[in-house]
């Protein structure tokens, strides 16, 4: 993973911007009318062309530009801190869509931070992690302090999608969607949010 | 620690009290009378803690000077455990880093690096006056807070846990390099984030978290025999002084 503009994204690839994010170049972005994504690996899909993931077909519905923060396997780290740094150095979205896809996934580095990756999560030693993690309610508090501070900076529509087996992260203030089969489906989670976000965003259009 | 008005703090609120339990307590103390010489300074020294409407050890929000004040986030070092109010080092470097400056102790008892940065952060979204100076004091990179569902109470974690998920984590976080990665976020976006000047001290033998934090040493005790003494908080207050003399140009002589 790498860190560019202050923001965590993937490592360079032909698929994602300068910034390691599977979106156009942030310097491109209509930041008066835009949407943001954020979440592990079902907003970046690298298997998917760009035009069937759920980010650019809501974009397209509603017809706003997007910005696309998603890090696969980043979990609640990278989630929180994209978010974080986002809002606090650009203007808000018009929505903000999270997904809560693996979010015990751990970053793994050095005492001087001179990397940072993705964990291995095939190790015995990171399922132990999760597993541990759970068992002591540390994912619990870490879930419940982060639902507090998004909440109290992140102001506007919020859409959480919530895949099988995974927990919602924000509490308040949001609508859920839930991708409850084994398959995630751009196509129908797309649908649903554009739906409900396009009549939103008309009644807020004076 | 519990939340009061979206922050962590102590479980004890709006309230003054001559010992803290778990802590600096009552039996250790009874103890500690019989067993240290005729001399020993907390004797007939009386503490007595007062923690504001957020749990802090700190004067009421809306008594502080937001125009003008300094904010100090750690662990029971920073809340100063053991000592006098007016012995603590937040108490002695805020009278002398510039004048008339007021400060907030957002510290909690336990703190790992993520309630600190909670704490932190919460401050910046909610108190819409920046501090002029921000203090941290890292805690030790093992800690962590662990929330049962269902309850309100928040529960530090480290290696003093005997729960053995706990310990299970806070190992295989070490062995994986985890603990770093959360480190390393938790570092960079509190670099980020917090945009007014900084100081960054660590306890001599703890990791460190970044290359120029003010590292500090426990010369005496408190009176749980535990936690810094009266020197040594005076010891870190003037590593303060002199840091931000040195980085931020801004002296009043201290005494």
């Amino acid at each position: 993973m790498i860190i560019v503009n202050d923001l965590i994204g993937h490592d360079l690839a032909d698929i994602f911007n300068s910034n390691g994010h599977r979106c156009k170049e942030l310097n491109k972005l209509n930041t008066k009318n835009y949407i943001l994504f954020a979440g592990g690996n079902a907003g970046v899909d690298i298997d998917m062309p760009i035009e069937e993931t759920y980010p650019y077909i809501i974009s397209k519905n509603c017809r706003l530009d997007y910005y696309n923060l998603c890090v696969s396997s980043g979990g609640l780290d990278v989630l929180r801190y994209n978010l974080l740094v986002w809002y606090k150095k650009y203007p808000p979205p018009k929505a903000l869509i999270i997904n809560t896809e693996f979010l015990q996934s751990q970053l793994v580095s050095d005492p001087i931070f001179s990397f940072l990756k993705e964990g291995d999560p095939n190790t015995e030693e990171m399922q132990e992690i999760y597993k541990a993690g759970t068992g002591c309610y540390y994912f619990n508090a870490k879930e419940i302090l982060t639902d507090i501070l998004l909440s109290n900076t992140i102001q506007g529509l919020k859409y959480q999608i919530i895949c099988k087996d995974d927990r919602a992260l924000l509490s308040t203030r949001v609508v859920n969607i839930i991708n409850d089969t084994d398959e995630f489906n751009h196509e129908l989670i797309a649908e649903s949010i554009s739906q409900d976000l396009n009549v939103k965003l008309k009644k807020a259009r004076p | 620690m519990i939340l009061h008005n979206d922050f962590l703090g102590t479980d004890y609120f709006n309230c003054s009290m001559d010992f803290i339990p778990n802590e600096d307590d009552v039996e250790k103390f009874i103890d500690n009378l019989n067993e240290q010489p005729e001399d020993w300074h907390y004797r007939n020294s009386l503490i007595t803690y007062q923690f504001n409407e957020n749990g802090h050890r700190s004067k009421s929000l809306d008594k502080l000077n937001l125009d003008n004040y300094i904010l100090y986030v750690g662990c029971s070092h920073t809340v100063g455990v053991g000592v006098k109010l007016e012995e603590t080092f937040p108490y002695i470097a805020s009278q002398y880093v510039w004048k008339g400056a007021d400060y907030y102790n957002l510290a909690v008892s336990g703190a790992g690096i993520d309630t600190l940065e909670y704490n932190l952060l919460t401050w910046f979204t909610k108190i819409k006056k920046k501090p002029k100076l921000v203090v941290i004091q890292w805690p030790d990179h093992s800690r962590f807070i662990v929330n049962e569902p269902g309850r309100r109470e928040f529960v530090p974690s480290g290696t003093w846990t005997s729960n053995f998920d706990a310990q299970k984590f806070i190992y295989n976080s070490e062995v994986t390099g985890a603990v770093h990665g959360r480190k390393a976020i938790n570092v960079k976006l509190i670099e980020t984030l917090i945009d007014v000047p900084k100081l960054t001290l660590i306890h001599e033998g703890l990791v460190p978290y970044d290359s120029n934090s003010i590292v500090f040493r426990t010369v005496d005790r408190a009176r749980d025999l535990k936690h810094s003494g009266i020197q040594s908080h005076r010891l870190v207050a003037e590593k303060i002084i002199e840091s931000y003399y040195k980085i931020y140009k801004n002296y009043i002589e201290y005494l």
